[in-house]
């Protein structure tokens, strides 16, 4: 998967994600299923497809995917780095 | 700092009465209580006049000093939180332009009422103050809700902001929310606040550099709100300054001069925007509960998981769709209804029993869920459903038995060819392996279609008899000779077992004496090995009696649809075989479907109908639904518009088993297979896999559907044939390709229909020895133009050409489709005027005479009667009937006409006691009124004075003479004038009945590589000719005889 850069900002709240996109005023809300972290990626999923194309970058290192949901994941390398 | 206290504005006097939410509550209890009060009224208390009026007098320095600066020029007042705005009140139109926003809709609308009566250049709002976006303004004059909670992403972070649920800076407390709002969207802001806040200002990181004073007004200016509250008012502006603080007992005390300033609308626009977050509902509505369990269902072919946890639901349903499918190009179609992620084949059953081992992909799907992190807990009833569909599917894609006049090279065998010229296997593929021109080529051969492996590439080339022939040169010796050869065996050979207790259950259902020649019970048991099929017996060979044994073994309640005036045929045929009259019925009334019978007849107009005025979308077909065993429709092939209402009611009846009637499966074009095929066959399923609205099923897509696309996409690429129809149209672009009625891939069609058409024709060995088929023969005429007439029908087919080049100019340009109904209308006025020009063509003068057609047609009729024959004329016109009919009589033979303006007493009368056993000799009919349903053995000549449209519609006129009664050789005479639209008509037919013979009778195609010619080309060519053998030239031909005309 390609991931596109600069996408824009990721906001975690308690269980709430908010998204805010470069060019675009109006951020997403979801809210947060769940996380999961394993030895490679830490990953949350979300209640809803908010992103639009699979491999959307955001803040912090989180990459977007899923088809039906978004999940953010994020490496664990990438988590060490900030 | 003297200022006078502002007079109130006219304006603004109506608002004085809005009472705040606040003013209206009850008082609360306790602290908790206040919260809820809080949440009820929205902190919503209005500033008191007294109040409001001091606060503008504050900020009347700087406003005066900012108009000064620009005359002409407005200071912008803004109110964050502007209630009834009575912190507006004091604002003249002429010198302000007013904004503000507030979360409580009603008062907003009637501040905005009013402002815009008076006249202001206003932006009000409705709109949450976490909501706003506001720069540009002069003077802020707030009085903002104390001490409510903000909780939302929208805030805009800063001093005030802290951590809220939605993550760092999403809370914040009312009122130094929006006096940080304020601060930072007008030069000058005069806020009323809680004291105790007030008192936390100076010093203050976000607001202490812009304090300039602080007059504490004490706990009871808001009496009148029925609030105490301890309130001072606070004034920031830009620049450096030691702040004032006092505590003032009256409002009209003298304060000191301010060092505060603010701007003209000149010097900075004023701007408020409202931001939102994006609506969007959640797909998942669990809650994460940590169940794992996934329970797994079928509706019909819908695969269904129900989950417990919403955790699971995502990553389950995550990796089962994978992926949004990307967007396609225009070129590449659209993808099929529905089909929206790469992974959602896998919940379609159907296609998990397109699989080569079905249980081996559910078990694969199982894997899947689990891998995923489900726990797939699969209904039991799952399995036994993909295996009993199974082996319904291995039977019913078993082709029907099929025994074929086969030209060529005899039956099934093998033989050697050489190319004619070097041939690819696949055209469209790089690198394809080649035959080439002297290579000996070994072909199979079966059914009509010849295949070679290829020696290298293995790939096969599969190539139809006519393709073959055009494309290699036969090397061994072939019997040639038309043979009747089997194409495909009965399935009673595959299904010995089951054919067999078909058979039983035929005897004990009295189904085998209804159908009781060999081949019409062979076939009713072929049909009920499966659940669905076409019976295409040709006319005359028995579907009637098939319907009725399909019925009669079908189950406990069964239907046969028919058209309405077909009832009482069925009806004695139900008599005639013996079925016992309390067995059946016609549904006339709701109450006949309260009381199903064995066998019901209904007609298609009543099933569509409603069963009563009340009840609009009630029919006779949603009464049935679900109700019936088997289900026969007669005609099939008028399934053929999916979205007529007869359509829509006969799939609403829904049955078990379906089961199509129609001796000509083709009607008019070779696509008229389809919807009578997915009728029987399913919508995109295992067996039938053009969809309608699902897509061309295929096993890949399962795994993926990128390759997904529309059935009736895949169908037309594949069997529907478009051509260019006139080089003159191609040349000028204003052309377009159009379908003409050939077949494209016409060994995949034939694949396609076999387990569904169960073709039989009266000249078949096994039918043959039961119906004795009337031999007979055409004639055919080319007549000679009168000249007037042919300059008269000249004029009306250049209007005709003319107007449908502009039109399809027009429609060129638009993108839009030529009207149909208006093209028909003008093709219907050619029609008129080479038949029928007596009838008036609108907008032309009559032509009064008789045609050399007309003449001839009365002449054969006068002659044909002469000679002993009762004779049939067929035309389209029931006035062209009665002025042939008049002719007829004035030369001396008996003539009737037949037509669809007599009632049906009146002709059934006619037909039996004047024309069948009287002396009528000719009779003129009209094609809408003998096409189905009638037996007329004692004519034996038919005149087509003019001619169809569709060779169904000629079969059926001649089937009228041609039943198994028929004693002598029956003639049928067909005439043309030339260069008309009899000559289009005729090769219209032509082309129909070589493409329909072709896909269901198994015919060679010979028409492949013949020209379809547009109207346009056949009218040219013809006058053309004619020119040419006067020597003339066209133009001047057509000229001469318009003006004769």
């Amino acid at each position: 998967m390609q991931h596109k850069k600069n996408t824009g900002r990721v906001v975690l709240g308690e269980d709430t994600a908010t998204f805010y996109r470069h060019g675009v005023s109006s951020p997403d809300v979801a809210k947060i299923l769940g996380r999961e972290t394993t030895q490679e990626a830490e990953t949350i999923y979300l209640d809803r497809r908010v992103h639009f194309d699979d491999g959307a970058e955001f803040s912090d290192g989180w990459i977007a995917a899923g088809a039906f949901v978004t999940q953010l994941t994020r490496p664990l390398q990438n988590l060490a780095q900030l | 700092m003297n200022e006078t206290a502002p007079h109130p504005s006219d304006w603004y006097a109506p608002l004085r009465d809005v009472r705040s939410l606040g003013s209206m509550a009850r008082r609360p209890g306790s602290l908790a209580g206040l919260h809820l009060a809080r949440q009820e009224h929205l902190s919503q208390f209005f500033t008191p006049d007294n109040v409001a009026a001091f606060m503008w007098r504050l900020a009347q320095p700087a406003m005066a000093a900012a108009l000064e600066r620009a005359p002409g020029s407005r200071v912008a007042v803004f109110d964050n939180s502007v209630g009834s705005g009575r912190l507006l009140q004091f604002a003249d139109p002429e010198r302000h332009v007013i904004g503000g926003a507030d979360i409580h809709a009603p008062t907003v609308e009637q501040l905005v009422d009013r402002a815009t009566s008076a006249g202001f250049e206003m932006e009000l709002r409705t709109l949450a103050l976490e909501d706003q976006r506001a720069s540009g303004w002069g003077v802020g004059l707030i009085n903002p809700p104390f001490s409510v909670h903000l909780e939302s992403p929208l805030l805009v972070g800063g001093e005030t902001t802290c951590a809220g649920r939605f993550g760092p800076h999403t809370s914040a407390i009312s009122h130094a929310y929006a006096l940080e709002r304020a601060l930072d969207a007008c030069d000058l802001v005069i806020a009323l606040l809680p004291t105790s806040f007030a008192a936390t200002l100076k010093g203050h990181a976000a607001f202490g550099e812009k304090l300039k004073a602080i007059y504490r007004l004490g706990g009871s200016v808001f009496k009148s709100e029925t609030a105490v509250v301890d309130v001072s008012v606070a004034v920031f502006g830009a620049g450096p300054a030691l702040p004032v603080m006092m505590d003032l007992v009256s409002l009209d005390a003298d304060l000191p001069p301010l060092p505060i300033r603010c701007s003209n609308t000149h010097e900075r626009p004023p701007e408020l925007r409202s931001i939102r977050v994006n609506p969007s509902e959640p797909v998942i509505t669990l809650a994460p509960t940590g169940t794992d369990a996934v329970r797994l269902t079928h509706s019909g072919r819908k695969l269904q998981l129900h989950f417990r946890c919403g955790l699971v639901q995502a990553k389950v349903m995550n990796s089962l769709l994978r992926s949004v499918l990307p967007p396609r190009l225009p070129e590449e179609g659209r993808y099929p209804v529905g089909v929206k992620y790469a992974g959602q084949g896998v919940f379609d059953l159907e296609l998990v029993l397109a699989q080569p081992d079905p249980l081996a992909a559910w078990g694969d799907i199982l894997e899947a869920v689990r891998a995923a992190g489900g726990r797939p807990l699969p209904d039991p009833g799952i399995l036994g459903y993909l295996r009993r569909r199974r082996r319904l599917y291995d039977r019913a894609a078993t082709p029907l038995g099929r025994v074929a006049l086969i030209h060529g090279p005899g039956a099934s065998g093998n033989l050697t060819a050489t190319p004619k010229e070097a041939i690819q296997c696949n055209p469209a593929r790089w690198g394809s392996g080649l035959f080439l021109p002297g290579q000996e080529v070994s072909f199979a051969y079966e059914g009509g279609v010849y295949t070679a492996t290829h020696p290298t590439s293995g790939e096969v080339l599969s190539l139809e008899e006519s393709a073959f022939l055009r494309s290699f040169r036969m090397l061994s010796e072939v019997s040639s000779g038309p043979q009747w050869t089997t194409i495909h065996d009965s399935r009673e050979i595959k299904y010995p077992e089951l054919a067999k207790q078909i058979r039983l259950r035929l005897e004990r259902t009295g189904g085998a004496a209804v159908a009781s020649w060999t081949y019409q019970q062979a076939d009713v048991v072929e049909m009920l090995v499966a659940r669905s099929g076409i019976v295409a017996f040709q006319m005359g060979l028995g579907k009637t009696r098939a319907a009725i044994a399909l019925c009669l073994a079908g189950g406990k309640r069964n239907l046969i649809c028919v058209e309405a005036h077909l009832i009482d045929e069925i009806l004695t045929e139900l008599r005639a075989v013996g079925v016992p009259a309390d067995e059946y019925q016609v549904i006339r009334s709701p109450e006949d479907c309260a009381n199903l019978r064995r066998i019901n007849l209904i007609s298609y107009s009543r099933l569509r109908m409603p069963i009563s005025d009340a009840h609009a979308r009630r029919t006779y077909a949603s009464l049935l639904r679900r109700r019936i065993a088997t289900m026969v429709c007669d005609e099939a092939h008028l399934l053929r518009n999916r979205f007529s209402a007869q359509t829509r009611a006969v799939y609403m009846v829904s049955p078990k088993r379906r089961y199509g009637m129609t001796g000509t499966p083709i009607a008019n074009m070779p696509r008229d297979l389809l919807p009578q095929l997915q009728w029987v066959g399913g919508d995109g399923t295992a067996i039938q896999p053009f969809g309608f609205y699902r897509p061309y099923l295929t096993p890949d897509l399962l795994h993926s559907m990128h390759s997904a696309r529309r059935g009736t996409d895949v169908f037309r690429d594949e069997h529907v044939v478009t051509e260019w129809v006139t080089a003159q149209f191609e040349e000028d672009f204003t052309g377009g390709k159009r379908e003409v009625p050939k077949l494209a891939n016409l060994a995949a069609l034939r694949a396609w229909t076999a387990p569904f058409i169960k073709r039989r024709i009266a000249q078949e060995p096994e039918v043959s020895s039961y119906i004795r088929t009337p031999a007979y023969d055409v004639l055919h005429h080319e007549l000679s133009w009168d000249d007037n007439h042919l300059g008269y029908w000249l004029t009306i087919a250049d209007d005709f050409a003319a107007w449908y080049r502009d039109m399809r100019a027009r429609s060129g340009d638009s993108g839009k489709q030529i009207n149909l109904v208006a093209l028909l209308a003008r093709i219907g006025a050619v029609l008129m005027a080479g038949n029928y020009p007596q009838y008036g063509i609108k907008g032309f003068p009559t032509y009064g005479q008789m045609t050399s057609k007309q003449r001839f047609t009365v002449e054969r009729a006068v002659s044909c009667a002469q000679d002993g024959h009762k004779t049939m004329v067929f035309v389209e016109n029931p006035g062209l009937a009665e002025c042939l009919a008049r002719s007829i009589n004035q030369q001396g033979a008996l003539a009737r006409a037949f037509h669809g303006k007599m009632s049906i007493t009146e002709r059934n009368q006619l037909l039996a006691k004047g024309f069948r056993r009287g002396p009528v000799e000719v009779l003129v009919c009209t094609y809408g009124v003998v096409q189905t349903g009638l037996n007329i053995p004692e004519a034996s000549r038919g005149i087509f004075g003019s001619r169809a449209w569709t060779t169904k519609t000629e079969m059926q006129a001649r089937y009228r003479m041609l039943r198994p009664q028929q004693t002598q050789r029956c003639q049928f005479e067909t005439l043309e004038l030339p260069g008309s639209l009899d000559t289009y008509q005729a090769m219209m037919l032509a082309f129909k009945q070589d493409a329909s013979g072709a896909a269901v009778d198994y015919l060679t195609p010979e028409l492949d590589d013949a020209e379809f010619l547009h109207l346009d080309t056949v009218v040219e060519r013809f006058v053309e000719g004619l020119a040419a053998r006067r020597g003339l030239k066209s133009h001047d031909l057509r000229e001469k005889l318009k003006h004769a005309a």
